[in-house]
């Protein structure tokens, strides 16, 4: 088991909305629900990526309440885990690099140890029944964690600056910036694929025998033409330019409610096939407004 | 199994009528009463039909709520999906769910003059504004600019020309736009000259008159007709809030999940689904990308 690893390609969004997600099931001319039970561990998740879950929170369990991902959230148990970050990482710059909710246990590596942070009613509960594998935390411990800490946080590479950053894309909706990367993209969906954040889907009905039938649904991309086509053949998105900079406005939307859309967790930058970097775009568009 | 957000209702189709070659109106009524009875919608609503089996998707309400005991959509053949359900026959039933989005805000503009502007099937959803405003009787006048391609695309032919002719006893003036000559368009422009004409929507603004402080106009159309239309109205100095828009987007759930109906930028992000379809000419201007 690897415990000091840097990021998974695809986020844990995978488990609540996954890839291809059956919702519903036609017999005999009659939906049923497709909602299935099954209680799920996540171990070793990292800070932004609890980050990410409660960005999904807002959106699934906003009213109307997503049955399916709410069924899954309930009953999963998350652990979350320290890491180390890496040249792709700029969660700090977000303020995601720390999670204070939104999971079960959190582990913190110290050097002769694990310090737990319990954060739910679930998770003290799992601490009670297995108390012979927990000590007291000691002054000593805490002094380990905040060192710990203070390291991880001079470690960071990358910053996205945040300050003005709302403002200061609207403004340059016109700015070349946006071209010169479209340019670039090659359109394939990764980043949206990898997005802890990203959620569009796309909603298909399948045949599965003569008699039964599936509803699915499966992530979309805003990368892709269709995403904003209607029937009759109108696009309100018509070229890669629209959809590169919509999903970069996507991300940098600080909504008053769920805060903003990007955690910072590196993984469209790492899985870029075109080696576009978030930070980077960002940064150079607000240079083409100076 | 209820709570289920993505689970539709039974309705079954009364009544399947052509309107044109290209588009049909469904009538439909719930298969369970109480179903029917919770149903409450506001003009501007839409519902996602569901095809079992086959798909869904979102298509207006085009009758009043002041009409009970139905509902009617009309539905052009465009695609996949339409091209199934205009197959369907009355008696059938499929599967419908919402209603869903804001709608227009009908309480606030009551006691206002109301200028609806259709073009092409954005007369659909203002049909719904339309018998709405006329049954209740609580709108000091409605103008219907209509604008259409030909004679032929005109939907609800019959009621339109009854209000033609009718309309003036209903505090209801209606005015015809086409672009492509018939001689039915012809024979509607001698008899009603000052309100026929030959042209765009735009044209039957001409010699109209409404008082801005107390008149709300509302817009349905294909996408390049907003800007058209909202110049005519910013000429006469009608304010952006009293200018409403229902707007298009691709949508697979209806309440806000799918993403595809995203519009704005990082100062603003709406849903068209729940935070529209209705939008007002400032919710346009201050969020990039609405019309």
């Amino acid at each position: 088991m690897a415990i000091d690893y840097n990021r998974t390609m695809l986020p844990p969004k995978k488990f609540f909305v996954r890839p291809r997600d059956k919702m519903l099931h036609l017999k005999n001319g009659k939906w049923e629900n497709g909602v299935e039970e099954e209680s799920l561990v996540l171990f070793g998740v990292h800070s932004c990526d609890i980050h990410g879950l409660k960005i999904l929170d807002k959106v699934y369990l906003g009213e109307p309440v997503d049955p399916y991902y709410k069924a899954r959230r309930e009953s999963a148990f998350i652990v979350g885990i320290s890491c180390t970050p890496d040249e792709y990482c700029f969660c700090r710059s977000l303020g995601t690099d720390f999670a204070m909710d939104g999971f079960d246990l959190f582990l913190h590596e110290l050097p002769d140890g694990w310090l737990v942070r319990v954060g739910s009613v679930k998770g003290h509960e799992l601490v009670w029944e297995n108390e012979e594998l927990f000590e007291e935390v000691t002054e000593e411990d805490i002094q380990h964690f905040r060192e710990c800490e203070e390291k991880r946080a001079k470690s960071f590479k990358r910053k996205l600056s945040k300050e003005g950053l709302a403002d200061m894309l609207d403004l340059a909706y016109g700015s070349p910036v946006w071209k010169k990367y479209a340019d670039i993209c090659l359109a394939c969906g990764n980043c949206n694929m990898v997005c802890p954040t990203c959620r569009c889907y796309e909603v298909c009905d399948k045949w599965i025998n003569a008699y039964e039938a599936v509803r699915e649904r499966r992530y979309d991309s805003c990368f892709m033409e269709s995403h904003g086509l209607v029937a009759g053949g109108h696009n309100f998105r018509p070229t890669r330019l629209d959809r590169f900079r919509h999903r970069y406005y996507c991300k940098s939307y600080f909504d008053p409610s769920a805060g903003f859309n990007c955690v910072g967790c590196g993984r469209c930058d790492e899985f870029c096939p075109a080696g576009i970097e978030h930070v980077k775009v960002l940064d150079e568009v607000r240079g083409s407004l100076q | 199994m209820s709570e289920n957000p993505y689970l539709s209702y039974d309705a079954r189709i009364l009544e399947v009528k052509d309107l044109t070659p290209r588009e049909k109106l469904f009538t439909l009524r719930f298969v369970d009463p109480e179903v029917g009875e919770n149903f409450s919608f506001k003009p501007g609503q839409f519902v996602i039909v569901d095809v079992r089996g086959f798909g869904e998707f979102p298509i207006s309400i085009c009758s009043s709520p002041t009409r009970k005991g139905y509902i009617q959509l009309c539905i052009r053949k465009v695609g996949r999906m339409t091209k199934f359900i205009h197959r369907m026959k009355e008696g059938e039933i499929v599967g419908i769910r919402g209603p869903y989005g804001n709608g227009f805000p009908m309480e606030r503009m009551e006691g206002s003059n109301l200028v609806l502007v259709a073009g092409g099937l954005g007369m659909a959803p203002l049909r719904s504004v339309l018998w709405y405003a006329i049954d209740s009787g609580k709108y000091e006048h409605i103008w219907l600019f209509y604008g259409t391609k030909a004679y032929e695309d005109l939907l609800f032919r019959d009621e339109i020309v009854h209000l033609l002719k009718h309309g003036n006893a209903m505090n209801c003036s209606v005015k015809l736009a086409y672009e492509i000559e018939s001689p039915s368009c012809i024979y509607l422009e001698r008899g009603f000259s000052d309100r026929v004409c030959k042209g765009v929507v735009t044209d039957l603004f001409r010699g109209e008159e409404f008082d801005v402080e107390n008149t709300y106009a509302l817009i349905c159309g294909p996408p390049v007709m907003y800007k058209f239309v909202i110049r005519e109205l910013s000429n006469r100095r009608l304010s952006p809030g009293r200018i409403y828009m229902t707007l298009e987007r691709r949508m697979r759930c209806g309440i806000g999940k799918c993403g595809h109906c995203i519009v704005g930028t990082s100062t603003s992000i709406k849903y068209v689904c729940k935070d529209g379809p209705v939008f007002t000419y400032w919710d346009a201007l201050s969020t990039r990308g609405l019309i």
